[in-house]
């Protein structure tokens, strides 16, 4: 009866704004069902008139559900922002295994490798920008604190760079090594000038 | 239930401050006393409480935390604030002249001892 007490509640919140207040709310009221329903069954009522009773006392959540909407914060959608992000790159790091499982199949080694680098330079610059946008617990308010994001921001965004160019040499001599194509392979860095005036862009914006 | 439940609505705010004043609560627990207080007549709905409650924080009349009292069941309490205890006060101040004025204004003798 828990069970379906349970199911009763997560179906009422179905229209519920995705929130942590709002997943907390609902395992409050979910844990005061369980207590009435439990002393209903101990005074003696059957399981059935205790499960109507306590399924009548929840009331019109919609009222609940528009005071919780109304915090839907720039910090919740940055949030969700943040774990989407996360798993895109839990996604890219496993992705980055199949070029190196092909590479030691397949004589197409050269290019596998590349992939995987790439993919795995593309998933730590990633991992770190989401660094930058983790959400909080407590708001930003006073200057200095703006200050202080502002600066690791930038500081966030130097090791991103400096990442970037490391990875790039890497691909430079390996590439330039392995085909000794060297009138061509220079090209790689100016892929990488790139690749940071798009990395400056897109931080840019993030910073406000 | 229907009896001047409206009445009681109205009054939300107060009666869930004035049942934290004594000691730090949670939502059932409120609500057990409100029954009992009341001979099982009234009791609030779980939507009316936690809207409240929830009103009430953001207002800085209460604050809330998780018991760790209980291991199967996780309770969160409600704690009433300094800002909290003023508030009821007010509102247990506008209440009372509120009583005696809506006493006078509809009160015209026709019951009496409730004939």
């Amino acid at each position: 009866m828990e069970n379906k007490l349970k199911a009763y509640v997560n179906n009422l919140f179905r229209d519920a704004p995705a929130t942590a207040k709002a997943y907390e709310v609902k395992e409050e009221i979910l844990q005061n069902l369980k207590d009435k329903y439990n002393d209903l069954v101990t005074e003696g009522k059957s399981k059935e008139e205790a499960y109507k009773i306590a399924v009548e006392s929840i009331g019109d959540l919609s009222e609940l559900f528009a005071e919780l909407e109304k915090e839907i914060t720039p910090d919740d959608s940055k949030r969700q922002k943040y774990l989407a992000l996360r798993a895109v790159v839990a996604m890219i790091f496993v992705l980055a295994a199949v070029p190196v499982v092909m590479a030691l199949s397949y004589r197409s080694v050269l290019i596998n490798i590349m992939i995987a680098v790439i993919l795995v330079a593309i998933g730590v610059i990633l991992a770190i920008y989401n660094r930058t946008n983790k959400p909080g617990y407590t708001q930003i308010s006073t200057q200095t604190d703006r200050m202080a994001e502002i600066e690791r921001k930038r500081s966030i965004r130097k090791s991103v760079s400096g990442f970037l160019w490391l990875i790039i040499l890497i691909m430079y001599f390996i590439i330039s090594f392995q085909t000794h194509a060297w009138h061509l392979t220079w090209l790689i860095f100016l892929f990488g000038a790139a690749v940071e005036c798009i990395l400056d862009i897109w931080l840019g914006k993030a910073k406000k | 239930m229907t009896i001047a439940s409206d009445l009681i609505r109205g009054n939300t705010d107060t009666i869930i401050l004035a049942s934290l004043m004594k000691k730090d609560s949670y939502g059932y627990e409120i609500n057990k006393d409100i029954s009992a207080k009341t001979a099982g007549e009234y009791e609030f709905k779980e939507a009316t409480l936690y809207t409240a409650f929830k009103r009430l924080e953001e207002g800085g009349f209460i604050t809330s935390y998780w018991g760790e009292d209980n291991v199967t069941a996780r309770r969160r309490y409600y704690s009433i604030t300094e800002r909290g205890k003023e508030e009821y006060i007010k509102l247990l101040n506008d209440w009372n002249k509120s009583k005696n004025m809506i006493e006078k204004l509809i009160d015209t003798g026709v019951i009496v001892n409730g004939e």
